[in-house]
């Protein structure tokens, strides 16, 4: 399902003024042996957009735009982890930050806090850690995007329905012209991702607007740089 | 202080202390405004939240109110007001506006905070976070609308903040067709994604 909303709704895409954000493709939640994987949960859907977000990112890079990649997780001595969350996912089976002989969840420094081979950052582009679901929440996020010149984001990654959306939604709040990779981005339920994905496109998107990674790398391709942030 | 038992939500029985009191608990009402009510037809759901508010307040508890719009002498973001303009429904409306008003029936009484906000996440730009810091509030119940909007991306930020919340289901609605549904499931997720659900009439005080 795609929006029927104009994006960029501001005019021609301007790539100097635009950000791919891949969110959280960590091997925690898409990867064998990772957190999602520990608790009996399946990693079929987190891992069906790796593909199409490889091929984004060569769009981006090619293209010369800004590439964040975004990391939920903790610090190493959990100061950032607030008591409910650790509750709630030990009740799920494996706790954030405890130590196990697996590693430790979601945590800075484990191997299953860092992003899986296929999408790996390339030196210089920018890792946001951040230890909520929304990637605007106690980091450095905003900050970045507004020393870069940034006002819009292409978002893709994991979950749809969790960290995707949080950000979203921030994003739209704090005045960024969002676009949603429709097909770039999955949860570990498909009726939790369509339900998702049904709201971003509603209202002819009120948060930003839903297409394919095909039609992205299509505008990309056909649009300029502005030298704006050169 | 009287302590409360847990309530009876779903994925888990809130909060996940095991107990709450109105001196680390609010009751949050989310832009229960004259234009968003009329377009829901969300006046059951004022109705069903009223006794929830009087009684709250008989007991002494903390009440917030969201109200949403932009100052007419400042605007919109830009990419924000391009959107809101080409919608028909779901309009952030100019403060002071018709159908900007809190409806009669969940009004503010003095003293009890009201938050102006122009977006959907409360937290932003606003004095919330401070304002439940600054009263040790740990627990949020909350009601409004719509699910799908300012509602569910509050939740959203106040989870990513440690505040343990608790929706009321027959405490908010939409106009959206499926998006009650869909957040409900998606706050409920796992061990509670976003939080817990459970019906007014499981708050009892």
């Amino acid at each position: 399902m795609q929006s029927d909303a104009t994006w960029p709704i501001t005019g021609p895409l301007d790539l100097d003024r635009t950000a791919l954000v891949v969110i959280d493709m960590q091997t925690d939640f898409c990867g064998p042996g990772g957190w999602i994987d520990r608790l009996g949960q399946s990693i079929e859907n987190t891992r069906k957009p790796i593909g199409l977000i490889a091929v984004l990112l060569e769009a981006a890079r090619s293209a010369g735009m800004t590439v964040i990649h975004t990391r939920e997780g903790h610090r190493a001595d959990l100061t950032d982890l607030n008591p409910v969350k650790r509750w709630r996912s030990r009740l799920h089976g494996v706790g954030i930050g405890d130590e196990s002989n697996q590693g430790r969840a979601l945590t800075r420094g484990d191997p299953g806090h860092d992003i899986i081979a296929e999408l790996y950052p390339l030196p210089g582009e920018i890792v946001v850690d951040k230890p909520g679901k929304s990637s605007f929440h106690a980091t450095e996020f905003d900050q970045l995007l507004r020393a870069r010149g940034i006002e819009a984001l292409i978002v893709c990654g994991v979950t749809s329905d969790c960290c995707v959306q949080s950000t979203i939604r921030d994003g739209a709040d704090l005045g960024y012209d969002c676009v949603l990779v429709v097909d770039g981005t999955a949860a570990v339920e498909s009726a939790n991702h369509q339900g998702m994905v049904d709201v971003l496109a509603a209202h002819g998107g009120r948060w930003g607007a839903v297409m394919s990674s095909n039609s992205l790398i299509d505008l990309i391709a056909g649009a300029t740089k502005t030298g704006a942030a050169a | 202080m009287t302590t409360y038992a847990p309530v009876a939500s779903q994925p888990y029985a809130w909060p996940f202390t095991g107990a709450w009191s109105m001196a680390d608990t609010a009751l949050f009402l989310i832009d229960f405004q004259a234009e968003s009510v009329a377009e829901i037809v969300a006046e059951p759901v004022v109705a069903a939240v009223a006794p929830l508010l009087a009684a709250w307040r008989a007991a002494g508890g903390t009440v917030l109110h969201g109200r949403r719009g932009y100052d007419p002498a400042v605007g919109l973001p830009r990419v924000t007001a391009l959107r809101n303009a080409t919608r028909l429904l779901d309009r952030i409306l100019p403060r002071g506006g018709d159908g900007w008003q809190i409806v009669e029936a969940l009004a503010p009484f003095d003293g009890e905070p009201v938050i102006d906000h122009a977006g959907d996440n409360i937290f932003l730009g606003t004095d919330l976070g401070f304002l439940l810091q600054r009263q040790r509030i740990a627990n949020l119940v909350i009601a409004g609308l719509r699910t799908e909007g300012a509602v569910h991306a509050t939740m959203r930020a106040a989870n990513d903040g440690g505040y343990e919340c608790l929706l009321l289901e027959d405490g908010t609605a939409t106009d959206l067709p499926g998006a009650k549904t869909a957040v409900l499931d998606i706050t409920r997720f796992g061990t509670g994604l976003f939080g817990t659900t459970a019906p007014i009439a499981a708050i009892k005080l």
